[in-house]
């Protein structure tokens, strides 16, 4: 994948990424979750990265949540002229921090395959859960995603 | 069932079976409850939204009455030199509050969004909040507050961190301090750098917060007094988007509070490593990616 002729962005937790233009999108997860959605007709892409599975109406309805998060993501590739049916999806992160009781990488895998399932887009690849976070770059213009398991804690 | 037991181990299964179910049915009500706190709040939530224009139509409806028909005056002419200062600044004081209240409505519709992008520069503190503070310099004067600052960052002090979010962040504490704080007050701002983390607290002599209203307070729309007959301006938005762009840029707040004695809102921010960024965020090379070992893989 040439990197230096594209546009890059680093997706920082809580936020989403989407646009018309080619670009690499960066972003390191734990037990977050990243959404890549592409755009086989259009040859565009966009992802998210969630920390939490569901907004329980605290602060800000942000796509810190992936009730959210998922639905934004779709919301806008429908916007920049996506139809549902040419969108596939790949997932990643979601893992579980040895020391959690509450399993919030589970949790945040859950929600996006429910979702996902409901809004009729298929997962066609995914790497998910276990206990070792993940860093992962996703060209937005091939639907490309490499992916590397961070070291070892 | 193993038939060799005798009856006492068969009670005790039982008993051991019961309370296990027991367990079970109480965890299940509990999470019940937990659903229907949740749902009563998100319920509460979207009416506050849909209300939100109503909501806010006074706090920009009436800045810009006043900026307009002040502005007509000064334009037709017939005014002298002093009225036409007199009104020039209470334009500006108008149009500061709108100006804040607008820049709130965006960063919380962009944080909504999950468009609000994290960009780390070195900042130099002190002026940052020397800025902020004589930017609220007229609120400050007519409420008759005096601002007791302390500090040992130096002025020459460099601290990375997104320009842009701080000032928000921090425009939003002041402004709440002076807002609530009683006429002929003092409030007492502290800031230092220690152990790569900014620390800013800001201590009000104003109406304070009771444990109970602690909750709400960081919550959407939400403010202690509602309604219209509300003593204070604002529509809720600013601790919200304060605590969201805090996780943003690495910070987390604090409250201390007692009802009608004052509030103490302290914030730190972790200090933004820009070589990280430059390296880890927009590594050009991709070779954190070349696939020599088993852990990396392309999907």
């Amino acid at each position: 994948m040439l990197t230096e002729t594209i546009n890059k962005h680093y997706l920082f937790p809580s936020t989403l990424f989407a646009e018309r233009d080619a670009h690499v999108i960066d972003t390191i997860l734990g037990s977050c979750v990243a959404v890549c959605l592409f755009d086989t007709k259009l040859k565009i892409g966009g992802m998210n990265h969630y920390m939490l599975p569901l907004w329980n109406g605290e602060g800000l309805a942000s796509p810190k949540f992936g009730n959210i998060a998922n639905e934004k993501l779709v919301e806008k590739m429908i916007r920049m002229g996506s139809h549902p049916q040419n969108l596939v999806a790949k997932l990643f992160g979601g893992a579980n921090q040895i020391n959690s009781s509450i399993n919030i990488g589970d949790r945040n895998i859950q929600i996006a395959k429910e979702q996902l399932h409901a809004f009729g887009i298929k997962t066609i690849k995914e790497s998910l859960g276990g206990s070792i976070g993940r860093k992962i770059r996703f060209n937005s213009s091939t639907g490309e995603v490499l992916m590397k398991f961070l070291t070892k804690p | 069932m193993d038939p060799k037991k005798s009856d006492k181990e068969l009670i005790n299964e039982l008993t051991l079976r019961f309370e296990k179910n027991n367990a079970l049915l109480k965890e299940q009500h509990s999470l019940l409850n937990e659903l229907q706190k949740v749902n009563k709040k998100l319920i509460a939530s979207e009416g506050l939204k849909s209300n939100f224009l109503s909501n806010i139509r006074n706090e920009i409806n009436n800045p810009v009455a006043s900026i307009l028909e002040l502005s007509k005056n000064i334009s037709e002419g017939t005014l002298s030199v002093d009225a036409v200062k007199k009104f020039a600044s209470l334009i500006y004081s108008e149009t500061f509050s709108l100006d804040f209240q607008l820049r709130n409505i965006f960063a919380s519709a962009e944080i909504e969004a999950g468009e609000s992008i994290v960009c780390p520069v070195s900042i130099k503190l002190p002026s940052l909040i020397e800025t902020i503070l004589l930017s609220f310099k007229h609120q400050i004067e007519k409420k008759n507050i005096q601002i007791f600052v302390s500090t040992s960052i130096a002025d020459d002090e460099n601290f990375c961190s997104d320009p842009e979010k701080l000032h928000l962040i921090l425009s939003n504490l002041i402004s709440n301090a002076v807002q609530f704080s009683r006429e002929g007050t003092s409030i007492e701002i502290k800031f230092e750098i220690e152990n790569d983390q900014f620390i800013f607290s800001v201590l009000d002599n104003g109406m304070g917060i009771s444990t109970e209203e602690k909750e709400i307070i960081f919550d959407r729309f939400r403010q202690i007094e509602e309604g219209s007959t509300k003593n204070y301006g604002g529509h809720g938005l600013g601790l919200s988007i304060t605590r969201a762009l805090l996780e943003l840029i690495d910070g987390e707040i604090k409250v201390e509070s007692e009802k009608n004695v004052g509030s103490f809102f302290s914030i730190c921010v972790n200090e933004a490593k820009e070589s990280t960024i430059e390296k880890d965020i927009y590594s050009t090379d991709g070779n954190d990616f070349i696939f020599v070992d088993n852990d990396s893989l392309v999907f």
